[in-house]
């Protein structure tokens, strides 16, 4: 290429670079809403595209805020889609459901913002298939799904399921009187702080951090991520951690006693717990280094189970 | 503890994960249109990881046939793939399928 020809490749690409992305006009349009629940009422609201941040406050009113927004470059096009996002409320039973409905939910080229007040003890439900939820101080019990976006709860008292599909689960202060289950497909799970009684974790590629739970039954499983648990155990507790190819750590303060069967098939197993009463797995228990580990320490109230293929497992003390 | 197979034999178990995984297969390519391109992406990618760690765990099996640790981590990812494809499937049915009429091209009619 000649060098004049280089300059005036370079001023076009100067240009495109300088020159602004076709001017899109953001066209948006509020939503206000008041509405009344009894004790224990639900809120459920289902979106489609768009942030929803929900809290727990004192009172009996729900508040809903929203923003609709549609960005396109012409500003007619973006008033007519507008003119299409359709919030609904209905107000039943001591049951309120909110759904946004546009023509077609797929790459509907808008979006749907809430900002929602619940009083604290309500149940909520809500659901979207892109954008990020966000819950806290939360008494009722909550149900939480998206596709395409993340999920934190923070301050919730009746945990029951938080689903998402590309975002990450973050758990932090909070409670579950039931079972409850909270998964993500390529996320992460992250839990700060979760006092349940029977608790199932899963993810299949990211990773599962555990820290200061008090949780008498936890599930922990998933395919190709790492699995870290640092804290305590409760007695009598049940622990079952599951990864194919990921690690398995777990930092313990050793207070409450605990029996281990830990496997892995092409990984190591290796211990900072020294154990009182270790039967030899396949290839020496306790041992660093060792594929399998099985023993029991202090009074082995609590019983862990740890299992990889590849991955490795370890157990520190804190 | 786990039976031992004889090589070559499959999980008993096996079998009807692999039917089931066959038929939710089926019913997620078809409706897979109607995912979004970044979560079909994402759901691709991560089924792929579930059919390395099941591919891994054949390979071992046919290794160490009486492998308890083999046969469990092939369970496990059965049955998670059939639980991603469930979901897969879920997801299509709720998201809809059918061409965008509100998007780029109706817009270009206006």
């Amino acid at each position: 290429m000649s060098y004049a020809a280089r300059v005036v490749v370079a001023a076009l690409v100067g240009i495109s670079v300088a020159l602004p992305a076709a001017a899109q006009n953001d066209v948006t349009e509020r939503f206000s809403k008041t509405a009344h629940l009894d004790q224990n009422g639900t809120f459920d609201l289902t979106n489609v595209i768009g942030d929803i941040v929900i809290t727990g406050t004192t009172g009996r009113d729900v508040t809903i805020e929203a923003v609709k927004r549609v960005q396109r470059p012409n500003p007619r096009v973006a008033r007519n889609l507008l003119a299409m996002i359709d919030i609904q409320v209905t107000e039943q039973a001591n049951r309120l459901e909110v759904r946004t409905l546009v023509p077609r939910p797929r790459n509907f080229p808008g979006s749907v913002d809430f900002t929602v007040m619940v009083p604290e003890d309500a149940n909520v439900i809500v659901k979207t298939l892109t954008g990020s939820i966000r819950a806290s101080n939360i008494k009722g019990e909550l149900r939480a799904d998206t596709v395409a976006g993340s999920i934190s709860a923070s301050g919730v008292r009746k945990l029951a399921a938080l689903k998402c599909v590309t975002g990450d689960v973050e758990i932090t202060d909070a409670g579950a009187e039931d079972p409850m289950a909270a998964s993500t497909v390529s996320g992460n799970v992250i839990v700060r702080g979760l006092r349940a009684r029977a608790v199932q974790l899963t993810s299949v590629s990211g990773n599962i951090h555990i820290e200061d739970a008090q949780i008498e039954r936890l599930m922990v499983k998933t395919v190709q991520g790492n699995l870290d648990y640092a804290g305590d155990l409760a007695r009598s507790g049940r622990y079952e951690f599951s990864s194919h190819s990921g690690d398995i750590r777990l930092v313990l303060t050793g207070n409450t006693g605990f029996e281990v069967l830990a496997n892995t098939f092409s990984g190591m197993v290796r211990s900072d717990f020294t154990f009182n009463r270790g039967r030899p797995g396949a290839e020496g228990a306790g041992a660093q280094g060792a594929r399998a580990l099985r023993g029991a320490f202090g009074d082995a109230s609590a019983m862990v189970a740890l299992r990889a293929f590849s991955g490795n497992i370890s157990l520190a003390r804190r | 503890m786990g039976v031992a197979q004889p090589e070559g034999e499959s999980i008993p178990a096996e079998q009807h994960y692999e039917q089931a995984i066959a038929g939710l297969q089926q019913l997620a390519d078809a409706q897979n249109a109607a995912l979004d391109p970044e979560t079909r992406a994402v759901l691709t990618k991560n089924l792929a990881v579930i059919d390395r760690a099941i591919d891994e765990s054949r390979a071992a099996l046919a290794q160490e046939p009486a492998s308890t640790l083999a046969q469990e981590s092939l369970l496990d990812a059965l049955e998670t793939k059939v639980a991603l494809l469930q979901d897969t499937v879920a997801l299509a049915s709720d998201t809809g399928a059918g061409p965008d009429e509100t998007g780029p091209a109706r817009e270009r009619n206006q």
